[in-house]
């Protein structure tokens, strides 16, 4: 298994995993959507709320803020030694205390630790007319995207498969099968004798429309053991620690299977 | 429904000289489906299959059926070529 790293910035990545068993490519993908901990609100407590929004419809609003994360510092609350408790390793707490006329953003929250902040200081939570006012103390922790989909470290993430397009000898470059691509994966232009080449295989979504109608059966789809991963990340982690990160738990899971069996047997 | 605690438990509620069910507690496809994959490349194992009863109690069962191999060990094997493959990955990135 090898990965190639095609492009990649900030928060997107698109990445070739080659000869991997579909299975893998499978749980790779699910392991980064659900199992890679990130930081979200949890809990909120509202002092005072004159605004014309409820306290849950705040709560949930700031629960899908995302928040910057350092899984070197923080624990899983379960995993933690407070026992779940909350303890300043599991947990931090942000406040928020303003009054209107005003729009509140997700960057009014004042954060206990300088590093440990939203991800963005622009989305807006409630806006606050004459005399009203917010009190809040909201409790972020770790949690994972298999319990709700705030925890998730990534908004994209799919694969798909890089097929194998073959052009035999009998094609008489008749160029329908160009026109026929709608994801103009193949050419003619930039071939010296007008033959049909392959030029973007990577943009052909396996939809045959050029196999069906070439004529003299001269273009050949195959499958192949490789995938082509798109991953956008949301903030709170760099995608590649994300896939370390996925990598990792996937590793500890069949460390752990194997521990157990051996406990018993 | 329950919170999620992370954690496996494996829990073994049949097993023979070569055949073996036992319930993994709090996994789902992510694990299992690739748990599946690498015992069906061993050419011991005759049957390897979960299932998932209920998608939310997270209670899947594993039945791994092999022709005389210890399914205990051909289970460690998947596991190893998971470590394995993981490690593989981990060093390129």
């Amino acid at each position: 298994m090898k990965i190639e790293i095609i492009d990649e910035d900030e928060f997107n990545i698109r990445f070739i995993l080659y000869d991997a068993p579909i299975a893998f490519a499978n749980s790779f993908r699910r392991a980064m959507k659900s199992l890679v901990p990130v930081m979200a609100v949890d809990y909120i407590d509202v002092y005072l709320n004159s605004s014309y929004l409820f306290d849950e419809i705040l709560a949930h609003r700031i629960g899908l803020i995302p928040i910057k994360t350092d899984l070197s510092r923080f624990n899983m609350q379960n995993e933690c030694v407070c026992g779940g408790e909350g303890c300043p390793s599991c947990q931090i707490s942000f406040r928020l205390n303003v009054e209107g006329p005003k729009v509140v953003y997700s960057g009014d929250f004042v954060s206990d630790d300088e590093e440990i902040k939203p991800v963005y200081d622009n989305i807006p939570i409630v806006e606050l007319f004459k005399g009203q006012q917010l009190m809040i103390e909201a409790v972020a922790r770790l949690g994972i995207g298999k319990e709700h989909s705030k925890f998730q470290p990534v908004s994209i993430c799919a694969y798909k498969i890089v097929p194998e397009i073959k052009i035999k000898e009998n094609c008489n470059d008749c160029k329908a099968c160009v026109e026929a691509c709608p994801r103009n994966v193949l050419d003619s232009k930039d071939s010296k004798d007008g033959k049909i080449i392959v030029k973007d295989v990577l943009n052909c979504s396996l939809c045959m429309e050029c196999v069906k109608v070439c004529e003299e059966i001269a273009i050949e789809i195959t499958e192949t053991n490789n995938y082509l991963f798109t991953v956008e990340g949301i903030g709170q982690l760099p995608i590649k620690e994300v896939m370390t990160k996925a990598l990792e738990i996937l590793k500890s899971k069949a460390e752990e299977m194997n521990k157990l069996i051996e406990e018993i047997v | 429904m329950e919170k999620e605690s992370g954690k496996m438990e494996i829990k073994i509620v049949e097993v023979g000289e070569n055949k073996l069910k036992m319930i993994v507690r709090g996994e789902d496809h992510t694990f299992l489906n690739l748990l599946q994959h690498y015992l069906l490349e061993d050419e011991h194992v005759l049957i390897a299959k979960y299932n998932i009863p209920h998608p939310l109690t997270g209670e899947p069962e594993l039945v791994v059926k092999t022709n005389g191999k210890n399914p205990l060990e051909v289970i460690k094997e998947a596991n190893e070529k998971i470590i394995k493959a993981c490690n593989e990955l981990l060093q390129q990135l």
